[in-house]
């Protein structure tokens, strides 16, 4: 007897083989498993948008009324948006948007000149003076790069340029922070790019494991499949 | 009139929101105060999942729009891919619906939308498997990335080359087969260099939202309007 278990199974080898097989040429399987894909996303997302309307809004209309009538107006400035489809009062929407832009920007100015400013900066003040030298260098390197970076981002004051055949030593001063920042830049985006590379080789090979592996068979009916529409898909370029 | 209800109003709902949510968080007056303040923020941010769950609603109802339109526009070619795309939003949506009718009618059966067993079923294997491949397929387009990347052509482009091979080499065990010494250097690229040149970034980015605070309040930032009258 065949479970519903396997069948799911089979047609999500088929519709990861299909996916990979982009990679190689555009293909109807590839077509077909991309709008799989959009159709699922896009039902699971009205699906979580009416999981969280319910949970936040209608169970606590329901069960307490008295304190929360107040969700109602959202309710309302949600439905306004609707209007969004009509010529003549698409601007009713603006007000839903008004509330989430003014709260979503309210949550992210007050928490971030902590997070990302001060905290930062409390971070950046190490010691550049002591006993231990493998500490000092590395407080230093992590000094200079984070002030040559803040020089690389500082495009509102710029030294003037000596004339030719004179030096400025704020000028000197500035060009080897500049380049300082651009250099330990470096470091940062090469150890970025390669955390990706890593981060993705890691979710191919976890995709192997649990789709593909298990469900062989389907696997290979999957690739002799993904094989066919690219055929047909040449022959369709080549005509 | 008709230009203060259509623009004016809503930036002043911005404004005033921002300044209220800004100032009451900074500030401390009293307890009665900083009591009614956590309150009406609590119900502001539930105000805006409840607002969001509406746009996500009409997010849906676009595509469905889209999707109609590529069928009227290409025809019977297009018929078997839209219509996929339609019929698994719709199913999902009735399946979520159905999880939603067994949550108030028949509570005990622990049914909700997201335990009803046809969305679970639609979930784990179209939409789980769908996702994480389209996401891992990206792994070709970084590969065929690298490959231009990293290419030692001044040296800038060569610190990039070697930041990158050692910390590949130190993430993957062969690195340490062929080094012990590449997890120890990884490890120490993570922390000091890499630490150093993202804070600069990082604080970039908490001043840029800082300014954009201060735009939406001041009605510079005019683009969440949409059409302009």
């Amino acid at each position: 007897m065949v479970s519903w278990e396997i069948i799911g199974a089979w047609i999500a080898a088929f519709i990861v083989i299909w996916i990979y097989s982009f990679a190689f040429r555009d293909n109807v399987f590839y077509k077909l498993a991309e709008h799989i894909f959009v159709g699922t996303a896009a039902g699971y997302s009205i699906a979580l948008a009416i999981d969280s309307l319910n949970r936040v809004a209608i169970k606590s209309l329901i069960t307490q009324p008295t304190v929360s009538w107040h969700y109602i107006i959202p309710i309302i400035l949600g439905m306004l948006m609707f209007f969004k489809y009509s010529r003549k009062y698409y601007w009713l929407a603006r007000y839903g948007v008004a509330i989430n832009v003014a709260v979503g920007a309210a949550l992210a100015v007050r928490t971030i000149p902590m997070a990302n400013i001060i905290r930062q900066i409390q971070a950046a003040l190490t010691p550049l003076w002591g006993s231990d030298p493998i500490k000092l260098v590395n407080n230093w390197l992590m000094f200079l790069i984070t002030v040559g970076g803040l020089t690389y981002f500082l495009f509102t004051i710029f030294p003037p340029k000596p004339a030719p055949g004179r030096t400025s030593a704020i000028y000197t001063l500035y060009r080897a922070l500049y380049l300082i920042g651009i250099y330990g830049m470096m470091v940062g985006f090469g150890a970025l790019f390669a955390n990706t590379i890593v981060t993705r080789v890691g979710f191919v090979i976890s995709i192997y494991l649990i789709y593909l592996q298990p469900y062989i068979i389907a696997t290979i009916i999957g690739v002799i499949l993904a094989a066919i529409g690219i055929l047909i898909e040449v022959r369709r370029r080549s005509k | 009139m008709s230009l203060t209800i259509r623009r004016f109003i809503p930036q002043t709902i911005v404004s005033i929101i921002l300044i209220i949510m800004i100032i009451f968080y900074y500030f401390y007056i009293n307890k009665s105060v900083s009591d009614a303040f956590t309150t009406w923020d609590k119900a502001l941010s539930d105000w805006a999942v409840i607002i969001t769950s509406f746009t996500l609603i009409i997010g849906g109802i676009d595509l469905l729009r889209y999707h109609l339109v590529q069928i009227k526009k290409i025809g019977v070619k297009q018929l078997p891919f839209s219509g996929t795309t339609i019929a698994l939003e719709i199913i999902m949506v009735i399946f979520a619906l159905i999880g939603l009718y067994y949550s108030y009618v028949y509570p005990k059966l622990g049914i909700t939308i997201t335990t009803q067993p046809q969305f679970t079923w639609l979930f784990t294997y179209l939409y789980a498997p769908t996702d994480s491949a389209v996401y891992s397929i990206l792994l070709f387009y970084i590969a065929s990335a690298s490959y231009r990347a990293f290419i030692a052509r001044n040296p800038m482009a060569t610190l990039l080359l070697i930041t990158a091979i050692v910390i590949m080499l130190g993430n993957t065990s062969l690195g340490n087969l062929i080094w012990p010494g590449f997890l120890p250097l990884r490890d120490w690229i993570m922390t000091v260099p890499n630490t150093a040149a993202f804070r600069p970034i990082t604080m970039g980015v908490g001043f840029g939202t800082i300014i954009l605070g201060l735009r939406l309040i001041m009605w510079r930032e005019v683009s969440w309007l949409g059409r302009r009258e």
